[in-house]
């Protein structure tokens, strides 16, 4: 008895390790299948407020670039815009996918450069599913365009309009979570 | 009776620990779902941010003959999309479109969103200064915590 009794002291038995190794798994199996549902869930938030916040930036950008353009045209497509000239846009159209700002920008010595800005909605494979794409171009300069594309636009009718006299975008988002409606409207300063 | 105590843990013993599990098990979610909502709020608060920054825009800048034609529709849709308010109006849309889920448990296609978290719009004038308020409750508080007021305010140019 007493040989038995040291033996039990000096360690575990087989059921007893097996029942810990079993409880261990138990408890580590939980805890890993709750980190992997905490990561999976944060990762679906994250990449929903990315996507939300890449589209508030771009719908910043339009607005800067209506409120400070020197002139500005709604197009068609782009198609309909590369008929335009340095000198003038041609006839554009009260609403459309295609919007293009000119900014004449003089520096202190004289001389002057043209930038223009466009944002094209590119319809997808499906209707009104696209990605809408922003170019910056320095028409008076050799220096190489800016591109920048933004995916997952929902696109209910013609993105850019001049409704009610007023410049304006509508598009939405479909992010991971939900929904996201953005509408810009920018009346240029230059008409005020 | 050390023989017996040495036999395995007491009810007390059993207790305390399913207690203590328990409370960790409770913190570790609540800090999860305390994450989503503040992450909900942080959501919200951009949005309701990007709704004021259009109506500043509408405000200051629509041609004067706009002013008065959305009278007839409270709902914020295609009909009252780019009209600014008129003094004493309010208008109502939702700030939430969460994917829908149908009964199935099944979540629809990228068309399909359901309609959450209504808020409400209005414009209050005092003298040349436009106060436009937005007001929406947080789903996950009681009243009156839940309740998120945002202002701007506007100084019409001459």
């Amino acid at each position: 008895m007493k040989n038995s009794f040291s033996m039990r002291k000096a360690g575990l038995t087989l059921v007893e390790l097996l029942a810990v190794i079993v409880s261990v798994t138990l408890i580590l199996g939980a805890a890993t299948g709750l980190a992997i549902t905490v990561v999976a869930r944060q990762k679906v938030e994250f990449d929903a407020t990315q996507l939300e916040t890449q589209h508030a930036e771009l719908a910043n950008a339009i607005f800067n670039a209506i409120k400070t353009s020197d002139s500005f045209q709604i197009f068609d497509s782009s198609r309909s815009a590369e008929i335009s000239s340095l000198g003038s846009y041609g006839i554009g159209v009260p609403s459309g996918d295609y919007l293009s700002c000119r900014h004449n920008f003089t520096a202190g010595g004289g001389s002057g450069g043209l930038v223009e800005q466009d944002f094209e909605f590119v319809p997808g494979s499906a209707d009104r599913l696209g990605t809408l794409v922003q170019t910056i171009r320095f028409l008076s300069t050799d220096q190489q365009q800016i591109r920048k594309e933004f995916s997952g636009v929902i696109a209910r009718g013609p993105l850019f309009s001049m409704k009610n006299g007023i410049p304006q975008a509508h598009w939405s988002i479909s992010t991971t979570l939900d929904r996201a409606d953005f509408n810009v409207y920018a009346m240029p300063l230059s008409m005020r | 009776m050390p023989s017996t105590n040495s036999g395995g843990f007491s009810l007390t013993e059993v207790m305390v620990s399913v207690a203590v599990l328990s409370v960790a098990t409770l913190g570790i979610t609540s800090a999860w779902k305390l994450a989503d909502d503040k992450s909900l709020a942080a959501r919200l608060d951009a949005r309701a941010t990007r709704i004021l920054a259009e109506y500043s825009e509408l405000q200051n800048f629509a041609p004067a003959y706009l002013f008065g034609q959305a009278s007839s529709s409270s709902r914020i849709d295609f009909e009252t999309q780019g009209l600014p308010l008129s003094p004493g109006e309010t208008r109502t849309g939702f700030m939430y479109h969460p994917r829908h889920v149908d009964p199935t448990g099944t979540k629809g296609g990228t068309a399909t969103f359901d309609d959450a978290i209504p808020y409400q719009l209005t414009l209050v004038m005092d003298g040349q200064v436009q106060l436009i308020t937005l007001t929406y409750q947080l789903p996950y508080l009681s009243d009156p915590k839940a309740t998120v007021v945002k202002q701007v305010r506007l100084n019409l140019w001459q």
